[in-house]
């Protein structure tokens, strides 16, 4: 499993090994193609889909302008349902606060349903710490928890892996049955059954914590969360502090949005909420429960040129529409949040020196942007990136600057410039086979060739037409 | 109910709203939307129209509808557990499963929160749990169930099949008309509302392994909904 939100390996080899694997590359486009046609059916199902792309991208942008006062309403509601709220600024005062509460339960086993934000913190690597076994219980999280592999895709987490590395994954696990998705999933059924009722404390993360109620919101298919909310004693819930509506009302268009951005469904198999402890006289929900609200580097965010990269609601449909992420894979990220958002995010949360490639592999198409369902102009971010790359932090690759200053001087003045042009299909002779520049420039042409420079200018060719006619 | 405890709230609000440039602010801020396309969506489809989009979204998630009238609910639900093949039944502590089935609900277990541990134990060996829905959405085929002392939050979940009995009275157009009435119960600060909602909509799925569909993972691998015409 990951430990936060990087990944091993520099970016040029992650980005070949994606590049390097067929299987990964078709299983990644076919199921970009599903996840992309499902939400556009379900975004025309819908109607005015551009109304409800306004009105979720003005929800958004209230809760961060009026960000405190929701989560001081949230973490009073909470309270007052029985509820404990902890603000943890860092990941090491999340996972100190959580293990806290897992050694006072004294509890050995511990089961979680999907959450982004724990992977984030390393949450799991905490709890082994503590000595406790750690069930991932989401379908796909199991599958990579059993064969220790980073999540590649934020919705689908085992979208790398066929039906044949399950099994065998399945197999070195105790399973005796065949490839059967239905049979495979059967066996998990059996298994996490067990981890469910044996669990002390479940952990959940949060779609959206609703303010005026109390309450915390999962989104799932596999009805996990609801086992994780209902059956253990005590409740761990983590959110990133950005996760917040203000009433049912706005939770309901964003649920909406998600689930259609998501997964193409009107609504998932189950939407849940739950509101600090369960009442006198009934058997299901926590006796204890625990909200921990983690910011790492979010705050940093807002008031910023970034700011609108908090609207994000996890959907990844910005994923599923990218062509970068097409061929290279989510691993190739190096983040736990790939694709266009992971390109834009990663780099604030963890910094431009492990992530200064990402906000390259892009190819700016702004296809992500169009997807969105709260409209974050996710390619203009990206441009953002590159500036603050180039011209805050001068981390740009060593070569580009060069390139980029050059190109300033040489385009400012025509002599240069006409020079440059003529210059242009020689210079470039060593890297192209017939034509197309395809090779000796590997962060280029391992993955697209390039027509070489024409041995004719336009502004040649336009005078000679010109003396023609 | 003791209220819980709140940590390090204050210093995590002042660096929220320094970055925003400001103090502090705990006044509740206006909540001014421009749009508002969600009332919009099956604002003017009759009674006959909502239950025709439920049906067809309800076939598409791969769960079954049965419709009856209340004096054949009885009838109804015998044809429909053998079908099933249900043996051991678990259903919710609700007066009025006994009211209109009263012979096919005899051989039921009932979940009784006075024995917890019993009523956990019967809900997971059960081959189907039958519960009544609180409210029910015509535009995802959903039905809602709220958290209440003395009901279950896992008949619905744990076992093997789930059937659903759902008076006519209760469908609504979608999400929209549940949430309204939910933040309702909350918006003056008493949050009245309950301690967990679930909408369900269908089987439990998943689609992690090559994008198959596999229904029924966790939660229940059959549902059916028992609409009834005249409740």
């Amino acid at each position: 499993m990951s430990m936060g939100i990087r990944l091993d390996e520099k970016f040029q080899d992650r980005r070949k090994d994606g590049i390097d694997n067929p299987f990964m590359r078709q299983a990644v486009s076919s199921a970009q193609n599903r996840l992309r046609d499902g939400r556009l059916n379900a975004a025309g199902e819908l109607g005015d889909w551009e109304a409800f792309r306004d009105h979720s991208e003005e929800i958004r942008q209230h809760v961060l302008e009026h960000l405190d006062y929701y989560l001081h309403q949230l973490s009073e509601n909470i309270s007052k349902r029985g509820g404990n709220v902890f603000f943890a600024e860092t990941p090491e005062e999340a996972n100190r606060y959580i293990r806290e509460v897992v050694r006072a339960k004294d509890a050995k086993h511990v089961v979680k349903s999907k959450s982004m934000v724990t992977e984030e913190i390393g949450l799991n690597e905490a709890l082994h710490e503590e000595g406790c076994t750690v069930v991932e219980s989401d379908l796909g999280e199991w599958i990579l928890q059993l064969d220790n592999d980073p999540p590649s895709h934020i919705v689908a987490p085992a979208l790398h892996k066929d039906r044949n590395d399950v099994h065998k994954t399945f197999t070195t696990h105790g399973y005796d049955g065949t490839n059967d998705p239905t049979e495979l999933g059967r066996y998990a059924r059996r298994e996490l059954r067990k981890d469910f009722l044996k669990a002390e404390v479940g952990i959940t993360g949060c779609n959206f914590a609703i303010a005026e109620s109390g309450a915390v919101g999962l989104v799932t298919n596999e009805g996990n969360g609801r086992m994780v909310t209902s059956l253990p004693n005590t409740v761990i819930s983590v959110m990133g502090m950005e996760r917040v509506v203000p009433s049912y009302e706005e939770f309901e268009v964003l649920v909406n949005m998600l689930c259609r951005s998501a997964v193409g469904q009107r609504l998932t198999s189950y939407i849940t909420t739950f509101a600090g402890t369960k009442s006198v006289g009934e058997v299901d929900g926590p006796e204890e429960f625990h909200l921990v609200i983690v910011d790492n580097k979010r705050s940093g965010i807002l008031g910023t040129q970034f700011q609108s990269v908090l609207q994000c609601i996890r959907c990844a449909a910005c994923i599923n529409v990218c062509p970068v992420y097409r061929h290279i894979g989510g691993h190739a990220y190096g983040s736990i949040y790939p694709g266009p958002i992971g390109a834009v995010l990663a780099p604030l949360l963890d910094g431009y020196e492990n992530y200064k490639e990402l906000p390259y592999a892009s190819s700016l198409c702004g296809a992500c942007t169009e997807a969105c369902p709260v409209k974050i102009p996710l390619h203009e971010l990206l441009i953002e990136h590159r500036r603050v790359i180039v011209e805050d932090k001068k981390k740009s690759p060593f070569v580009e600057r060069i390139a980029m200053k050059g190109f300033a001087v040489t385009s400012s003045s025509p002599f240069l410039f006409e020079a440059a042009e003529q210059i242009a299909p020689f210079a470039s002779s060593p890297f192209a086979t017939a034509g197309q520049i395809d090779k000796g420039l590997p962060a280029w042409t391992d993955s697209k060739d390039l027509p070489q420079p024409a041995k004719q200018t336009v502004r040649d060719w336009f005078k000679k037409r010109g003396n023609a006619q | 109910m003791n209220p819980g405890t709140i940590t390090n709230r204050e210093d995590f609000l002042k660096r929220i709203a320094g970055q925003l440039g400001r103090d502090v602010d705990l006044t509740p801020p206006k909540r001014v939307y421009k749009h508002r396309p969600q009332d919009e969506v099956l604002k003017d489809a009759s009674t006959e129209e909502l239950l025709e989009t439920f049906r067809m979204v309800a076939t598409r998630i791969h769960t079954d509808v049965v419709e009856c009238e209340s004096t054949h609910l009885d009838d109804t639900l015998r044809l429909l557990l053998e079908r099933y093949d249900g043996k051991t039944i678990i259903a919710e502590d609700d007066a009025r499963i006994k009211e209109w089935a009263p012979e096919t609900s005899r051989s039921f277990d009932w979940w009784d929160a006075a024995r917890p541990d019993d009523s956990r134990a019967l809900a997971v060996k059960a081959d189907v749990g039958i519960t009544i829905a609180d409210q029910a959405l015509a535009e995802s085929a959903t039905i809602v169930q709220y958290a209440a002392p003395g009901k279950s939050r896992t008949i619905s979940l744990l076992p093997q099949d789930h059937i659903a009995i759902i008076p006519k009275s209760v469908l609504v157009p979608r999400m929209t008309q549940a949430a309204k009435q939910l933040a309702e119960l909350d918006c003056n600060g008493e949050l009245a509302s309950p301690q967990g909602v679930n909408f369900i909509s269908g089987p439990s799925n998943s689609a992690d392994i090559e994008m198959n569909l596999i229904v029924g993972v966790h939660g229940p691998v059959r549902v059916a909904y028992v609409l009834v015409h005249d409740l």
